[in-house]
């Protein structure tokens, strides 16, 4: 797009882009090598076998997967009822769940424990899925709104040719469609889900059902804490979430450049 | 929403109880009588050795599993709220002096009836009195000491020392000399955690309980002023172990675990500051395989214990001060409680007081003596015994038992250390956080 | 930005998921799309908005219930304390100083990877690894890196900068920069990401019509496609700052709001008060302070952006 640059100008955007990759990469070089310390590769391999790993990563995963899914499409319902069906009190519908941004986690985990436990639902999974996909649902209505709302009105008028009803129109013009904005949302959402803390910590009890999360736990107490096996342990918990961006990069450009209206 | 909120807890705890009591029932163990085995729960941030604790426990007591929840030290005190307000969190807890107990003692079962009953009548005799008065609250013993530790020390070591000639200050006027001699050999001198605010407390203890023995104990219950004179001069100590070098650059933003230990433990410094929690991993063999784990380079000073130095040149150092380094209680809404007592007054009363011994730990069993046959090197047996003995007569406890005294105390030590304010107007701070707490 | 046209969508047959709510009114089955959002949100968190409301008036150690009823004896309290002042003023320069960054090379490197530089996929991939990484994580590794002896320092020893080497975090004059700076090298990726989307959807001919024109690239980037991206602006401004306020695992576990409370900021503050000095009511209180900061900002966003579409 911004292909024709004169010599002076390449030249810059060059520098500007190698200046950019070396900051980039620098802490993450740092951040391997202290994960190296020490003990070696040994590291790597003490966490996987001293800590229940692959279990809890079933468990991040499982926990993960269900919020995306949820927040995929609860995201994008609500857009397409704001954006697009506007019924009345849609602006101040948005601006309800808009708010639901604002608030900080330790404000909410204290009122969340008493309602969660008064469920039933305490040291389940839905006791960390439901609390994550509400806290994405703000974000994913947000962006989804923007893209659909920038999407060319001739798209309406294909939809209102063929007589679709809503719920058709959804499923079969307005998902495919907006591939790449679900794309940022369910990566997002995903990274949040994976990387949560938290509410891991103080809803489950039992080890079986305990995430990702908790793996560095293992390697500290107050008065002993294995610095380079917790960088270790981070390292390998942040691998799939690049993996996942990975994939989805693709299926993100792939959407942009195949073009939005046919 | 409350109420309704804890009633249908309770009715699903009954609930869970019940169906609990008939699995248990159905679940033929082998060939006992009893009903089925129980499954406490076990939720601390540092219990010592707990995995030599429970297998020991569990030999001796073969219906009872003990599964042990670790935290790091926040995490738990925010879990702790919510685990403590159902059966579905931990059976036995742990707890320290000060904030813990005050918060959480409502929260527990007293240890009075059920210690009457398999201890005996007696059964207080046997422990360190500090140990239990501090884990008191409204004249109820809310908790037992799990062991006892004290601070006022700086270990330091010994192979450093000798290489360049130095010997053991005993006050800042020789410290700043030793540290001189050591900074041009580039070792630091005083490793420190200054983002730490317990350690920064416990260094200002040492300070004012040299200048002025107890009096600190006194601003504490608010019958002195934290503007006083002998105030200002440790705060200026304090201040002074940062601009004169002692403390190196970027303490402020170091922890004591693992930067400052670790600092110390790789010889890249010759003192620290910690209390005699700090004897496993610098003086026994066991101990120090677990600090190897945690620390690259391989260990070997001769880390010896010794007063805190006199921040004014002849006077006394401080006194050791301290108590119960923590303790255990059982909660309230455990449904286990018989055998969270069992193990309670094996960890605090039986021979859970023995693995701590044996760990280089000061039992709060004033009959049972730290184990000094694991100790790295021979001068180190006379060290470890005068620290059990200095245990017999603290000065005064380690923790601030009113919250917003201990954080505005320790936001004037880090301010200071910084340099962003003057020792008079951090002391003026914790004055006028002192007068916000209802004693 | 397209003009939104109401659309007339006729619905034959109204959608099947509609128990209870009666099919004749064309209307209510609109409503149901943003249904069961609307009300997992309202149902936990402006419940929990709630509860804060009712905890806040109350002078409540957080454990057990809350029994001591002071009004707004908590309020009056923040208003006076000097820490939340100080906590306020140092979220407000975090969130306005990290979204103008952040938003500004993001912006860059999205345009200069359509340029026909090298490495640019690199770039592209590489760029998000760090907002992969979770808070914490980063947090953590910087505390160490940034420290005296630390790879930073080192890294400016060897590139014979040691000048420049400093205790990063400890040294109250360099302590937020040096938090801005992380947080900066963590998300700046996140802007990069809603402006690449978004600048694939600009229409080329406007482009090259300019560029037949004469103009550069600095000078397209300023003039034409900066406006065009106002949607994304936007959405990254109000996120941006709502993300700010809600800040917490940088601050804590780099310099813990310290030396002193220099570096502290108000989720910082908050749970100082609720955890550490067992005042969960205050604690409520400054979290609804916050809620009311991050409100304004959300009502901004969504008047600004349904405007900007008539």
């Amino acid at each position: 797009m911004f292909q024709f640059q004169r010599l002076p100008g390449r030249v810059l955007s060059q520098i500007l882009v190698v200046v950019a990759l070396v900051v980039l990469v620098i802490p993450l070089v740092l951040i391997v090598k202290e994960s190296l310390a020490g003990q070696g590769f040994t590291n790597y391999t003490l966490v996987l076998s001293s800590t229940p790993f692959l279990r809890f990563f079933a468990n991040s995963l499982i926990v993960s997967v269900s919020t995306v899914v949820l927040v995929m499409y609860l995201g994008l319902s609500a857009s397409f009822g704001f954006a697009v069906l506007r019924p009345r009190g849609s602006k101040i519908g948005a601006v309800v769940i808009l708010t639901g941004l604002a608030l900080p986690g330790i404000a909410l985990v204290v009122p969340l424990y008493y309602v969660i436990q008064a469920i039933g639902l305490l040291d389940t999974y839905w006791s960390v899925i439901i609390p994550l996909t509400v806290i994405s649902i703000p974000f994913g209505v947000l962006v989804s709104t923007n893209y659909v709302r920038g999407l060319p009105p001739e798209l309406y008028e294909a939809g209102r040719l063929d007589g679709a009803s809503s719920w058709q129109f959804f499923w079969r013009i307005l998902v495919p469609i907006c591939r790449p904005i679900l794309s940022v949302v369910a990566i997002f959402t995903f990274l949040a889900a994976w990387n949560e803390y938290l509410l891991p910590l103080l809803f489950i009890q039992s080890t079986d059902l305990q995430v990702l999360t908790q793996v560095p736990t293992y390697f500290q107490s107050q008065r002993l804490v294995d610095t380079p096996k917790i960088f270790a342990a981070n390292i390998l918990i942040s691998l799939p979430v690049v993996m996942v961006f990975i994939v989805l990069q693709k299926t993100f450009r792939t959407g942009i450049s195949a073009g939005a209206v046919k | 929403m409350y109420r309704s909120a804890m009633r249908r807890a309770a009715v699903l705890t009954a609930i869970a109880l019940a169906a609990a009591g008939l699995a248990g029932c159905g679940s033929g163990s082998k060939g006992q009588a009893q009903s089925g085995p129980v499954a406490l729960t076990w939720w601390g941030w540092n219990a010592f050795d707990n995995v030599q604790a429970i297998k020991e426990f569990e030999a001796a007591n073969p219906q009872i599993k003990v599964t042990y929840k670790q935290y790091a030290y926040n995490d738990y005190v925010t879990a702790l709220r919510p685990g403590l307000s159902s059966d579905k969190g931990p059976d036995v807890f742990q707890v320290q002096p000060g904030d813990l107990t005050t918060n959480f003692g409502p929260l527990a079962v007293p240890v009075e009836d059920h210690a009457a009953k398999d201890l005996g009548k007696d059964w207080a005799s046997s422990f360190n009195p500090d140990g239990l008065s501090q884990l008191q609250l409204d004249q109820k013993q809310v908790a037992l000491p799990a062991y006892m530790s004290a601070a006022g020390l700086v270990y330091y070591n010994k192979k450093i020392l000798d290489q360049y000639g130095l010997g053991v200050p005993a006050d800042f006027d020789q410290w700043k000399k030793v540290c001189a001699t050591l900074k041009a050999r580039n070792v630091k001198c005083l490793a420190h955690g200054a983002k730490d605010a317990w350690v920064n407390t416990d260094v200002y203890l040492s300070l004012i309980n040299s200048i002025a023995p107890g009096k600190v104990y006194d601003a504490i219950a608010g019958k002195a002023s934290w503007t006083d004179p002998e105030f200002v001069t440790a705060m200026s100590a304090w201040s002074e172990l940062f601009t004169s070098g002692i403390i190196p650059a970027g303490a402020t933003a170091a922890t004591e675990y693992p930067d400052a230990q670790t600092t110390f433990l790789e010889d890249k410094a010759a003192f620290i500051a910690l209390g005699t929690w700090n004897t496993p991993a610098t003086m026994t063999k066991t101990g120090q395989v677990d600090a190897q784990k945690t620390v690259t380079k391989k260990i070997d000073g001769l880390f010896l214990s010794a007063p805190f130095p006199a921040p004014v040149t002849g006077d006394q150092p401080t006194r050791l001060f301290g108590g119960p380094d923590n303790g255990y209680a059982v909660s309230a809404k455990s449904s286990k409680q018989d055998a969270a007592f069992k193990f309670l007054e094996f960890l605090t009363a039986g021979d859970g007081q023995k693995i701590q011994a044996a760990g280089g730990n000061i039992p709060a069993i004033t009959s049972v003596k730290v184990a000094t046959t694991d100790v790295i090197d021979p001068s180190q047996v006379a060290d470890i015994e005068r620290q059990q003995q200095s245990l017999t007569s603290l000065i005064g406890p380690r923790q601030i038992p009113y919250s917003d005294l201990s954080t505005a105390l320790g936001d004037a030590l880090s301010a200071v250390a910084a340099g962003t304010s003057s020792p008079e107007d951090a002391l003026k701070k914790v004055e006028s956080a002192s007068k916000s707490v209802s004693r | 930005m397209a003009t939104q046209a109401q659309p007339e969508i006729v619905v034959s047959t109204p959608p099947p998921e509609s128990p209870g709510k009666g099919r004749r009114p064309l209307a209510l089955s609109d409503y149901l799309w943003a249904m069961p959002a609307l009300i997992l949100v309202v149902g936990v968190i402006h419940a929990g908005i709630a509860a804060n409301v009712f905890y806040s008036l109350f002078d409540w150690s957080g454990v057990g219930s809350p029994t001591d009823f002071v009004g707004g004896a908590n309020y009056s309290k923040l208003l006076q304390d000097p820490v939340f002042w100080q906590a306020s003023r140092n979220t407000l320069a975090f969130a306005v100083a990290t979204v103008a960054i952040q938003l500004t090379l993001g912006l860059a490197l999205a345009i200069l990877v359509r340029t026909k530089v090298r490495l640019r996929g690199l770039l592209r991939t590489l760029v998000f690894v760090p907002v992969v990484l979770a808070p914490a994580v980063v947090a953590t590794s910087f505390r160490i890196l940034l420290t005296p002896d630390g790879g930073v320092n080192h890294l400016l020893q060897g590139l014979g900068l040691s000048g420049f080497d400093q205790a990063w975090l400890a040294d109250p004059k360099t302590a937020f920069g040096a938090i801005i700076l992380i947080n900066v090298w963590q998300y700046t990726g996140y802007s990069f990401l809603i402006y690449d989307a978004a600048i694939g959807q600009i229409d080329r001919s406007v482009l090259e019509a300019a560029r037949i024109d004469g103009a550069t690239t600095w000078q397209l980037s300023r003039t034409v496609v900066a406006p065009m991206l106002r949607g994304s602006h936007l959405v990254l401004i109000v996120l941006g700052f709502v993300s700010s306020l809600k800040m917490f695992d940088l601050v804590f576990l780099t310099t813990g709001g310290g030396p002193g409370t220099t570096t502290q900021v108000l989720t910082g503050y908050i749970y100082r008060q609720v955890i550490a000095q067992f005042h969960a009511g205050y604690g409520a209180a400054l979290s609804i302070v916050l809620v009311l900061a991050a409100l304004v900002f959300s009502i901004l966003q969504v008047r600004l952006s349904t405007s900007e579409s008539r």
